[in-house]
């Protein structure tokens, strides 16, 4: 095994808790975000089974009667970690009723939408539904893309939510090509794309819809991939261009360059490191890999 | 996640004193020169300092212009010191958007200068999940690395429930980065800019980047749907920095912050009350702070904008005023210009 790689799987490992689960950095306390991260890295690489039982019951235990799997429990709000934990419960036994629970939460749940008025200084349709960041918030591009994703790991794919997040994600991409947050312009002015968002819209749209709808957005991945040596940006560009079969030859050195750079920025939090390693050793897109 | 709402906790240090702020509400006596100073409603010095450009000996001019606002080595010796510089959407070729790194630079160096025990740089930038690829894209990676500063990207950090000290907005407690409580001085480095909903972003909102996203979104869109004017309020409310330095040497004008065009205002504004140093800059830009709404909502409550209650230092506004462009389709920058 490449020593970076294994290097960066003994730093998740060495994040790993006592009562289960991971923390985000070195004696940190546990956050369902970087569990599940961490859960589908130690998957990927085919290592540290005791870790991933344990961490999987820890994420259970965090969730809500509701079936969310909040950031905490002293604040339910933020209930975004909920499709990672639906994602990193695939293939675990134990935890079917809490993937059942947590697909009901997010099918019955969605950002505050509300009628486009004429006089609106954003372009894209506030009606279409997705899901947000936040309870009460409206609905953005990275969230509506992981439960995208989470839905269609637990085969609820088909499901009309899942359809109108595709629709709303196709209409936040930028007539220039690429996402953002999740705002294709304000008072007229096409804002611009960045590749984390860009990435996580094109892994959850691969089976949805034609190369020449997100043509601009590909090209727009494809052009940046090689300049990008930070962790969140590359993983994700590397996972929006998989899941349209164009991942790059070089990838796997790109992964390495980004996680000798540690040198300069210091150690990657779990959620990053996790998302290297399943970037290194995930050639399909990210479904096939949950699934 | 730690909850501080209902601990009881006293303390003399910036650490101890954000903790009982967080707790009670309300300022602590005793222990923090820079904090006894900050919510007065009374005279309160800001100064402008006029400079050259990011080559200028930017250091040299903040150092005086601490000076000039009373702050001295004894306010500083041994202190921790944490600057929050303005990151929200960093983009190659594009560095109007942001704090400069040299000013980044040179405020880390004067605080080192005068005696702090250690600077580092924090934020969690708004629109971007990537802290390290916006590090890269604003250019300041390279100036940590070189001056091994260290970085804290409060998007990430765990975080502590306080109660939100300020009152205005629908919520009731705010999250705050305990990555915030390692410093003993928080200092607020903002942009001048203009801004689509705001019509100014400048110290006070410059404080968003503090609220960390996995708690209010990317967007901090939480923020929004509770207020912008009021959480921006709130947030200072609670937070009470010691210090601003706005970074007013190339600003932005018209379809702030991301997308307006760059300005060249060279000029360096620091002060201890945040609502005294936006108005300040309000007002080189042209601008009205009377007719900013959270600026006139802190005034008397939190700081002092009237020009009346402005100790001026360095140079007058008039010398550098330079009019924003500001842009009568955006309702948040209509009828705000100052009077000439």
């Amino acid at each position: 095994m490449e020593k970076l790689i294994s290097n960066a799987i003994d730093l998740v490992c060495s994040r790993a808790l006592a009562e289960g689960g991971f923390s985000v950095k070195s004696d940190g306390f546990f956050r369902p975000d970087a569990t599940a991260w961490a859960v589908l890295a130690l998957k990927s690489g085919l290592c540290c089974g005791e870790y991933i039982s344990k961490a999987c019951l820890r994420l259970a235990q965090s969730q809500l009667p509701d079936g969310r799997v909040p950031l905490s429990t002293v604040n339910a709000a933020a209930y975004w970690p909920t499709a990672l934990a639906v994602l990193a419960w695939q293939k675990s036994a134990g935890q079917v009723d809490s993937v059942q629970r947590a697909v009901t939460f997010l099918i019955n749940n969605t950002g505050v939408h509300f009628p486009k008025e004429k006089k609106s200084i954003a372009e894209h349709d506030t009606e279409i539904k997705g899901w947000p960041w936040v309870e009460n918030t409206h609905s953005w591009v990275e969230p509506t893309s992981m439960a995208v994703l989470a839905l269609r790991s637990s085969r609820n794919g088909e499901h009309p939510r899942v359809f109108e997040a595709v629709r709303m994600l196709l209409d936040r991409q930028l007539p220039s090509g690429g996402w953002n947050m999740g705002n294709t312009s304000a008072f007229d002015k096409e804002l611009l794309p960045v590749p984390e968002s860009t990435g996580s819209a094109l892994a959850a749209l691969n089976s949805f819809t034609n190369t020449e709808v997100v043509q601009k957005s590909l090209e727009y991945l494809n052009k940046i991939i090689q300049d990008l040596r930070t962790p969140l940006a590359l993983a994700w560009g590397l996972f929006g261009l998989t899941s349209w079969n164009r991942r790059p030859e070089n990838c796997r050195q790109l992964i390495l360059e980004t996680l000798e750079r540690q040198e300069k920025y210091g150690p990657y939090d779990t959620d990053l490191l996790s998302q290297l390693i399943i970037a290194y050793y995930t050639e399909a897109d990210l479904i096939r890999f949950v699934c | 996640m730690r909850d501080n709402t209902d601990k009881k906790q006293q303390g003399v240090n910036r650490r101890d004193f954000f903790k009982a702020c967080a707790v009670v509400g309300v300022g602590v006596a005793g222990g923090l020169t820079l904090n006894e100073v900050l919510f007065r409603e009374n005279e309160t010095s800001i100064f402008i300092g006029s400079v050259n450009g990011y080559g200028s000996n930017l250091r040299d001019y903040i150092i005086r212009g601490l000076r000039e606002i009373s702050i001295t080595e004894h306010d500083i010796k041994g202190k921790k010191v944490l600057l929050k510089p303005n990151l929200v959407e960093p983009h190659r070729g594009a560095s109007h958007i942001n704090t400069d790194p040299a000013i980044i630079r040179a405020a880390a160096e004067s605080f080192l200068y005068l005696g702090a025990s250690g600077v580092l740089v924090a934020e969690g930038a708004g629109h971007r999940r990537d802290a390290l690829l916006v590090l890269e894209e604003s250019g300041l990676a390279d100036v940590l690395h070189e001056d091994r500063i260290p970085f804290v990207d409060l998007n990430t950090s765990d975080v502590v429930r306080t109660k939100n000290a300020g009152k205005s907005s629908k919520l009731k407690e705010l999250y705050i980065p305990s990555d915030l409580f390692k410093a003993d001085i928080l200092v607020s480095m903002p942009k001048m800019k203009t801004h689509h909903w705001a019509g100014v972003t400048l110290s006070m909102k410059n404080l968003f980047g503090v609220m960390p996203g996995i708690v209010y979104g990317w967007p901090k869109n939480v923020l929004h749907w509770a207020g912008l004017q009021e959480c921006i309020f709130d947030i200072t409310a609670t937070l009470k920095p010691q210090l601003a330095i706005v970074d007013g040497i190339i600003g932005m004008e018209g379809d702030g912050p991301i997308m307006g065009t760059p300005i060249q205002s060279n000029v360096i504004v620091i002060g201890k009350n945040l609502p005294a140093v936006d108005a300040t800059c309000a007002r080189i830009m042209g601008i009205d702070p009377k007719k900013i709404s959270y600026l006139k909502h802190s005034s008397g409550r939190i700081g002092a904008i009237k020009e009346s209650n402005i100790d001026q230092r360095g140079e007058n506004i008039q010398s550098v005023r330079r009019d924003y462009q500001l842009l009568d389709y955006i309702p948040a920058q209509k009828e705000i210009r100052l009077g000439i």
